[in-house]
């Protein structure tokens, strides 16, 4: 099975990969300059203050994405998960890991002209993180200046280079109406909370100006209408629905998945009366026929998930199990007495993929004589239901960071010892030991790994994202759009 | 001689480059047999002295046939040196599955240890992915491609300046913010020195740079900026930082200079005013790289533009003819071989594809392909004239290594 799904997806980067080799034989391969990139997204972005992160998934990733345009934050992750230079251009720590010195980049500015310095940065990590000591040192040597922030705790911070990555820590300065100010490459120019914006090039950008000169992002558009737009030529990249990717490519689209970063899980609410018997968990956990999941309803374009981080992240998805087993389900079911009552399973009412897969597992359960009602559900709805079907976003490609953060998001269903703190620094068995502690419970059953699958205009040029979805649009660029050949063969050359 | 000396230079490469990988593979086996012991030290003490294993290995990992089959000996090795007995099949005292998995980090090797109904699991985490090889094409092809140096950081130009005061071999590496000094000691190209290149404002972020050798030394341009040095025992360096002004870059063929064109400070192509040697002015559209022959009567040019046209201009500023379909970067190099001049181009594209570079001759303006294309694992991201005028020196961003490598590129006449 885990085969099949991973020839699946060589398949399908094997076909990206012909695509962009189609779309690409007109251009130069050296970047231009100029354009205008216009980009779709599900997800309706009401703030770019770090300040305030959205709590659903779909929307902060979305918010991260924007946010990476106009800040910066200290440190990056690469595509392995390890923090590379960002603001800050160097760090080291104290053996114990208490005591960390950053050293500033210099040359750089933020978009109001003011220079970065540890004046600047030292307030805004104080103000994310009370707990830490922060001070920031600057010195004179000549003409030359250096800039350094020391960051002290109580606790060690073997992961601190990684944390300050996070977009919760871009480096911001406030103006004086209080409104965020970034050293990115782009600036805002126009922002209409939830329904779309403009970013124009920061031509004083610390790496250097971005070659298209504005982005312009449409929030709130239906996957289905993202794909029209891309399709008629009036979007340049827009998000694809994971169950259209392979309709998109039959119709000749040009598509990139990321590898598997989302989660769905089916999650128990704690307290409920019907499924605080774990049979009842166990059973519905045996009747989900995940490979279905994975083959049909997301058309190949996800792998069935036994545990809570995907196989490319930790090495060790395999240990867990992702076969369904009806007919253990309906032995545990026929030794419940009396038989359980239906169970309400709720999924977001605006995602449709959450709701195909909460009635196929309605359909499952009904197999193995569990009754299973589907409920779609607003924000304020979910303890309102026995069970729901949810998306859960990888926040790092780190895999102690993503599970600490997966633990975290669903610390609510979790007994107090799984949702504690994970060890730092965490050694590979520590993190399958917590991953397989968090799911032998049965209040969390991940169900399929999902890639974000992103459709790009042909003239998309240096398309270079990370695997885990960084988009890095600074560094994209747009050819010239398709025009008569021009004077000349097209291989050999003429003589005017 | 210019065939000795091609010859010499190949089988120097040649030499180079088998010392390095030795030297780069060696540490990588130990590193790898050491996680061997590991793992055996684990299995073991789960499943206790003098027991009988049933042995399961399996590949999940990107690791070759040979080396798995190398890591499986090994660990049954190991786990033998221990006291442990291998059971061709089960049953046995314990059943053991090792996988050989990657994650984001790198390998992750992973035993389930069946013992009765107790099962455990224990990981250890071993080092990453071999580089792959940098290959050598056959010295048959016409169009030879050399691996000089590579390294993680990006490179924008190389050149290899004269023999240093102890005859041992030089190599200076541009990058964005330094050029490095490399000499060829103990086998091996070793750091010597580094000299840094102030810049007032942000480098574009398509940086480009070119060296070039001199009497004196070298020179160097980035945008807005130029530095010269003296190359000697030690690297010396002046840069003047002109911010927004334009310096002029040397448009070379056959190693002589022909001419100078401004290159443009915030962007990362020359403006398109060419200064022609014993010629007026032109101002051409802008461009990303020239390819300049000389002949008796007339200096040709080729300038790839933005728009993806290649164009030969003559002269005058009204192209002669036109070629699409090329990549933007291209250099001439006055081989000797065939019509003597030919034009190396790369394949149009972005830079998330491999690249190749094809050989071609101008023949009344007609672009002949005289080569099979030589394939590169990424983007060739700089390609200028060599400063003997007859090859080439391009650096490639290896899309699977992301290592940067420069590679210097040679016709060899074909028989």
């Amino acid at each position: 099975m885990r085969r099949t799904a991973f020839r699946s997806f060589a398949v399908i980067s094997l076909a990206g990969a012909l695509l962009f080799a189609a779309a690409s034989t007109r251009s130069a391969r050296r970047p231009r300059y100029g354009g205008t990139l216009r980009v779709e997204m599900r997800a309706q972005v009401n703030s770019l203050d770090p300040a305030t992160m959205a709590t659903n998934p779909a929307a902060a990733a979305a918010q991260e994405k924007l946010m990476a345009l106009v800040f910066d934050t200290l440190t990056r992750l690469d595509d392995a998960g390890r923090p590379q230079p960002g603001l800050a251009a160097s760090w080291s720590s104290s053996e114990d890991g208490k005591t960390w010195i950053l050293e500033l980049r210099s040359g750089v500015k933020f978009q109001d002209g003011t220079a970065l310095s540890a004046g600047e940065v030292a307030p805004i990590l104080r103000g994310n993180h009370p707990n830490w000591q922060v001070t920031g040192f600057t010195g004179e040597y000549g003409r030359n200046r250096s800039d350094s922030i020391q960051i002290v705790s109580e606790m060690p911070q073997p992961n601190l280079p990684a944390e300050l990555a996070a977009a919760r820590n871009a480096i911001v300065r406030r103006g004086a109406d209080g409104a965020p100010i970034g050293t990115g490459p782009f600036r805002i120019a126009e922002w209409h909370p939830g329904s779309s914006a403009v970013f124009t090039a920061n031509e004083d950008s610390w790496e250097g100006r971005p070659f298209i000169d504005s982005i312009e992002v449409q929030m709130g558009r239906a996957a289905r209408d993202q794909l029209i737009d891309l399709e008629v030529g009036r979007a340049d990249l827009v998000e694809i629905a994971p169950e259209q990717a392979r309709r998109a490519t039959e119709r000749g689209a040009r598509i990139w998945a990321s590898a598997p970063v989302d989660l769905l899980a089916l999650v128990f609410t704690t307290g409920r009366p019907v499924v605080e018997d774990a049979r009842v968990r166990e059973a519905l956990a045996h009747s989900i026929d995940r490979g279905a999941l994975a083959n049909f309803l997301l058309q190949k374009q996800g792998e069935p998930a036994g545990g809570l981080l995907p196989q490319w992240s930790s090495g060790y998805a395999f240990l867990f199990s992702t076969a369904a087993d009806p007919a253990r389900a309906r032995q545990i079911v026929s030794q419940i007495s009396p038989v359980p009552p239906a169970l309400v399973l709720g999924y977001d009412s605006s995602d449709a993929l959450e709701q195909a897969v909460a009635e196929r597992i309605a359909v499952n359960a009904h197999d193995a004589g569990i009754r299973v009602s589907t409920q779609a559900l607003t924000a304020a709805q979910a303890a309102n239901v026995d069970a729901r079907v949810m998306r859960l976003r990888m926040a790092s490609p780190d895999p102690r960071a993503a599970l600490a953060e997966f633990v975290a998001q669903l610390a609510s269903s979790l007994a107090p010892a799984n949702a504690a703190p994970l060890p730092n620094p965490a050694s590979p068995e520590d993190l399958y030991a917590r991953e397989r502690a968090v799911i032998e419970g049965f209040r969390i059953v991940p169900l399929v790994h999902l890639p974000e699958i992103i459709g790009l205009n042909a003239q998309v040029k240096d398309w270079m994202p990370l695997r885990w979805g960084g988009w890095r649009l600074a560094d994209v660029w747009l050819d010239a759009p398709a025009r008569s050949a021009p004077v000349g063969n097209s291989a050999t050359g003429e003589k005017r | 001689m210019g065939a000795a000396r091609r010859a010499g230079r190949f089988f120097r490469a040649t030499f180079f480059l088998v010392l390095l990988l030795i030297s780069s593979l060696a540490p990588r086996a130990q590193d790898r047999d050491k996680t061997v012991q590991e793992l055996a030290q684990k299995i073991y003490a789960a499943t206790g002295p003098h027991t009988s294993i049933a042995l399961e290995v399996r590949n999940l990992s990107p690791l070759g046939t040979a080396e798995f089959a190398r890591v499986r000996g090994a660990l049954e090795g190991e786990l033998r040196s221990r006291g442990a007995r291998l059971a061709a099949a089960p049953p046995a005292d314990a059943e053991v599955r090792v996988t050989l998995a990657e994650n984001v980090q790198g390998y992750l090797w992973v035993a389930e240890i069946h013992r009765g109904d107790a099962q455990q699991v224990v990981m250890v985490v071993a080092p990453g992915a071999m580089p792959g090889a940098p290959s050598i094409s056959s010295p048959a092809l016409t169009l030879h491609k050399e691996l000089v140096w590579q390294q993680p950081q990006p490179i924008l130009d190389f050149v290899l300046p004269p023999l240093a005061p102890d005859g041992m071999p030089l190599l200076l590496v541009m990058e964005p913010e330094r050029i490095a000094m490399y000499r060829f000691t103990e086998s091996r190209w070793r750091f010597q020195q580094a000299e840094s290149v102030p810049h007032q404002n942000p480098w574009p972020r398509d940086v480009r740079g070119r060296l070039g050798l001199d009497r004196e030394g070298y020179n160097a341009g980035l945008p807005g900026v130029s530095c010269e040095g003296v190359v000697h025992r030690e690297l010396t360096t002046e840069c003047r930082d002109g911010s927004e002004a334009e310096d002029e870059w040397p448009l070379d063929a056959g190693g002589e200079e022909r001419g100078s064109a401004p290159f443009t400070a915030t962007r990362n192509y020359f403006t398109g005013l060419v200064t022609t040697y014993g010629r007026t002015e032109e101002k051409l559209p802008p461009f990303f790289s020239a390819a300049v022959m000389k002949s008796r009567e007339v200096t040709h040019w080729i300038l790839t533009g933005l728009d993806g046209v290649a164009r030969l201009y003559e002269d005058s500023a009204t192209p002669a003819a036109v070629y699409s379909g090329w990549g933007s970067e291209i250099a001439a190099v006055g081989s000797g071989c065939g019509a003597a001049w030919q034009v190396l181009v790369t394949r149009a594209g972005d830079w998330t594809q491999p690249d190749s570079v094809a050989t071609y001759e101008i023949d009344g303006g007609q672009a002949v392909a005289v080569s099979q294309p030589v394939e590169f694992a990424g983007p060739i991201v700089s390609l200028w004239p060599a400063t003997d005028g007859k090859t080439a020196n391009a650096v490639v961003h290896d899309l699977k290594s992301g290592q940067y490598e420069a590679y210097s590129l040679s016709i060899i006449c074909s028989h």
